[in-house]
């Protein structure tokens, strides 16, 4: 926990994430954020007693006679495991190995089941690169885990998070001192504006 | 995400359609829409919940945690599993799938209960995020249920067996509940579309046949009131 995280998700991001209407990738990629961000937690925590309310407030629907019984013979033959500690957010998913994309970065496959075209990511970049400069076709949600880059929207360092849209232009470049890494929800293909961009695009296969 | 939207649409859309042409807005008409209708009545609920037995979900879930009391957790599961069976219908589950869920989500309540910390949520909020966490993981494994037509007028035939409510609230509670029974009802159907329904920003907009900037601004609305009301909503 930090409290020079700078850039975080909006409200409603997180009262559709409280709610559980994020897509998993966003989903993952604000867990990651919240597991880094006790106010943004905290707001959720909020939100969540939104959610609370409106279950009390709901109409009983009746169970099936014996459901009870069945729950507690259920609890019963599996010792009533007890779930310890908080897992964290990645732990469900599994890496893919780090692999050169370009100069200077590397990224890595998040084993998210792809829907519509959204894809998760890790990427590593080291000091200095320049990313080239792009927009993008969909979103791209990002948080930071380590290191810092920039963009013409300010620095982002741990715990950061970044809401990208089609709408959005940026060229990030990566802070000197360590590798930036990040986790990325990316929505669609990122288009690269210059003719170089065009032509190495196919081969950073982002 | 996408494939049982279709299907609930015929259904939510339909009773939604009729709230919003109706200028008597909030009769109830019908079994399901009692369902969407329900949550905008705090007023019965405060009448009801002055004449219970004192239910202390909060108490419960840590004597759960403490000795595996089971007649807490008897308690427990007789007040919330019928309404997550409700929440999980709404969300997509057939009848037979909410059930299970429901159930399901008993079991991780009994299994998480030491986890539980009173002095961070309502016994509510942190219940919400059990059943919430079983939901997305069921939409994951199966995609969006597509039971809903064929459990079309399913609801009619619920059982009122319960009392409405049996609750004596914490202060926060009852914050959170006499803000949520101020919103305008345009913003209060959203936030239930949302958080119990479980829509996505993009299908509460096509369902009500508004733009997506219109549902996003509502929901903003409705955050910044309740905000202001309730103040960070802790």
């Amino acid at each position: 926990m930090t409290d020079a995280i700078a850039h975080h998700p909006t409200d409603e991001t997180l009262a559709a994430f409280a709610s559980g209407t994020l897509d998993e990738a966003r989903g993952l990629v604000v867990s990651m954020h919240l597991s880094l961000c006790a106010a943004c937690s905290r707001k959720v925590e909020g939100y969540e007693a939104i959610g609370g309310e409106l279950l009390e407030q709901a109409t009983p629907l009746s169970m099936e006679p014996g459901a009870l019984r069945n729950v507690l013979r259920l609890i019963e033959e599996d010792f009533a495991a007890p779930e310890t500690g908080p897992k964290q957010p990645l732990d469900r998913y599994q890496l893919g190995p780090w692999r050169w994309v370009g100069p200077g970065v590397r990224q890595r496959s998040v084993s998210v089941p792809e829907v519509s075209n959204i894809k998760v990511f890790m990427l590593k970049a080291a000091p200095g690169t320049r990313l080239p400069y792009h927009r993008h076709a969909g979103y791209e949600w990002t948080c930071v885990l380590e290191g810092a880059f920039e963009h013409q929207f300010g620095r982002y360092g741990p715990g950061d998070f970044d809401e990208a849209d089609e709408t959005m232009e940026h060229k990030p470049t990566v802070c000197d001192g360590d590798p930036c890494i990040c986790i990325v929800a990316l929505q669609g293909n990122i288009v690269l504006q210059s003719r170089l961009g065009r032509i190495i695009q196919p081969l950073l296969r982002l | 995400m996408k494939n049982g939207w279709a299907d609930r649409k015929k259904v939510i859309g339909k009773s939604e359609a009729d709230e919003i042409s109706d200028p008597k807005d909030g009769l109830v008409r019908n079994g399901l829409e009692k369902l969407i209708t329900l949550p905008c009545q705090p007023e019965q609920d405060r009448a009801y919940s002055r004449t219970m037995v004192e239910f202390d979900p909060a108490r419960l879930i840590r004597r759960v945690a403490a000795s595996q009391d089971r007649d807490a957790f008897a308690e427990l599961f007789e007040h919330y599993a019928p309404r997550i069976k409700a929440m999980m219908i709404r969300r997509g589950a057939s009848r037979d799938r909410a059930e299970d869920l429901a159930q399901e989500t008993l079991i991780k309540l009994w299994r998480k209960a030491a986890q539980y910390d009173p002095e961070r949520a309502a016994a509510s909020a942190w219940v919400y995020a059990i059943a919430r966490n079983i939901s997305v993981d069921e939409s994951r494994r199966e995609g969006r249920a597509t039971a809903w037509a064929e459990e079309d007028g399913m609801l009619e035939d619920q059982h009122n067996d319960e009392p409405e409510s049996q609750l004596l609230v914490a202060e926060r509670e009852a914050y959170v509940r006499s803000s949520i029974g101020a919103l305008p009802e345009e913003q209060l159907r959203v936030i239930r579309l949302s958080f119990f329904d479980g829509l996505a920003h993009g299908e509460i907009a096509n369902l009500l046949g508004i733009p997506l900037g219109t549902v996003k601004s509502r929901i903003r609305l409705a955050l910044q009131r309740l905000r202001d009301r309730v103040g960070e909503l802790k």
